[in-house]
């Protein structure tokens, strides 16, 4: 507001009128509040009071400079001493109100500070919190995901035990199915299955065991041993070739259609194990039959 | 160029030169009034700002005895005095109050500093 130029050309001029005045008057002695106004401006223009508040600093310069000059008219009057002890106080208050700006301007700049630190105080918090949350999100979409790969192999068993057991459900529709000790027995009728004394599958024989080949599909545990019987009528040895020929068209049927071969062997037992009376002939027709084992897999 | 800006200064000068140009009554308010504000301010907690609530608040005093007794020149050299005693009272106890504010704030920066520091 007040160019530097004109404080210190200010200063010059009283320095340069009071050398003069003690050069040409006689020696007077300051007052003690002359000399105590001088050293309090002193002190203001070294402090922050300069920058701060330049205009009170300016009242106490004018002050100051209105001592010296009542001094230099009138050295010892009530007057002078009264301009003197205003001087002076003029320039404590400038130190004074240029404290308080000082101390406000730090009070700004450290609220500042607070707010700044707080802030970021507050992004850190937020951050760490957002990671955490992401962290849990994340746990719990794996969480979801297993549980959901869990139900669905829960859901493929059911279906495929439903199956399963549908498939046996339908050979018994098929054919005699019953649970011994060997395994699973599924006995066909030779009358069924083959042409007399031959072993050619007849055309109904096929589509039978083309769902026995379907059931036995979707249990594909366990080795099948394929067994052919007859009854006790004719040669032993005639029989058990019969019997044995005739299990492995059934065997060779099954491979066919979709059986895995390692899995299935025949076998021919002749007139051996019979299950029915061989006198009767409702016997002898039982007799003559293919027995499918299909043995227990654990 | 010439800057006049300064001028504005050259009343101050001037009031300072002849004392008694505002009237006694005035100046007594006046200075009764800065004595209030200082005293409402706390100025007597702070020693210095007490010490120059003291000269004013007697300053004021001898200046009411003056005008009593007709020397109404003089007590407006008081008065002037007890003004700016009173000013500079007021302005003593607010510097205590700034510092004292700066000092907490400048102490809470630095405890949230030193704790953003430590902060995991």
């Amino acid at each position: 507001m007040f160019p530097r130029t004109m404080l210190s050309s200010l200063a010059l001029g009283i320095s340069v009128t009071l050398l003069t005045c003690a050069a040409g008057c006689a020696a007077t002695v300051p007052s003690p509040e002359l000399v105590a106004a001088r050293s309090a401006y002193a002190r203001v223009q070294v402090s922050e009071a300069q920058q701060l508040v330049p205009a009170e600093v300016l009242a106490a310069h004018q002050s100051l400079m209105a001592a010296e000059k009542a001094f230099q008219e009138d050295p010892g009057s009530p007057h002078t001493r009264d301009l003197g002890y205003i001087a002076q106080r003029r320039a404590q208050l400038a130190e004074a109100r240029g404290a308080i700006a000082a101390d406000q301007r730090d009070s700004t700049q450290a609220e500042k500070d607070v707010d700044q630190l707080r802030r970021w105080d507050e992004k850190r918090t937020k951050a760490a919190l957002s990671e955490t949350r992401a962290e849990v999100s994340a746990q719990a979409t794996k969480l979801a995901a297993r549980e959901q790969q869990l139900t669905d192999e829960q859901r493929a068993r059911r279906v495929a035990e439903k199956r399963a057991a549908d498939a046996l459900a339908s050979l018994h529709e098929l054919a005699s199915v019953k649970e011994e000790e060997r395994g699973m027995v599924i006995t066909l009728n030779g009358a069924v299955l083959f042409v007399t004394n031959q072993a050619t599958l007849l055309p109904i024989a096929r589509e039978r065991l083309q769902q026995v080949a379907d059931a036995l599909a979707e249990n594909p545990h366990g080795n099948i041993t394929i067994e052919g019987y007859t009854d006790s009528t004719g040669a032993q040895a005639l029989n058990e070739e019969l019997s044995l020929k005739r299990a492995e068209a059934v065997r060779g049927f099954l491979v066919e259609h979709g059986i895995d071969a390692g899995r299935v062997r025949a076998k021919g037992y002749g007139p051996a194990r019979p299950v029915a009376d061989n006198k009767t002939p409702e016997g002898r027709a039982n007799n003559r039959r293919v027995e499918i084992v299909v043995e227990k897999s654990r | 160029m010439l800057d006049l800006r300064w001028l504005v200064f050259v009343p101050v000068v001037g009031a300072a030169a002849c004392a008694s140009a505002p009237v006694p009554a005035e100046r007594l308010a006046s200075a009764e009034a800065a004595l209030r504000s200082a005293a409402e301010v706390g100025a007597e907690r702070t020693p210095q700002a007490a010490l120059h609530l003291k000269m004013a608040r007697d300053q004021i005093a001898e200046a009411r005895n003056l005008i009593k007794s007709g020397d109404t020149e003089l007590a407006g050299s008081v008065l002037a005095r007890a003004q700016i005693d009173a000013e500079l009272s007021l302005a003593l106890a607010r510097e205590d109050e700034a510092r004292a504010k700066a000092t907490a704030a400048i102490e809470e920066a630095r405890t949230l500093r030193s704790d953003a520091h430590h902060a995991p």
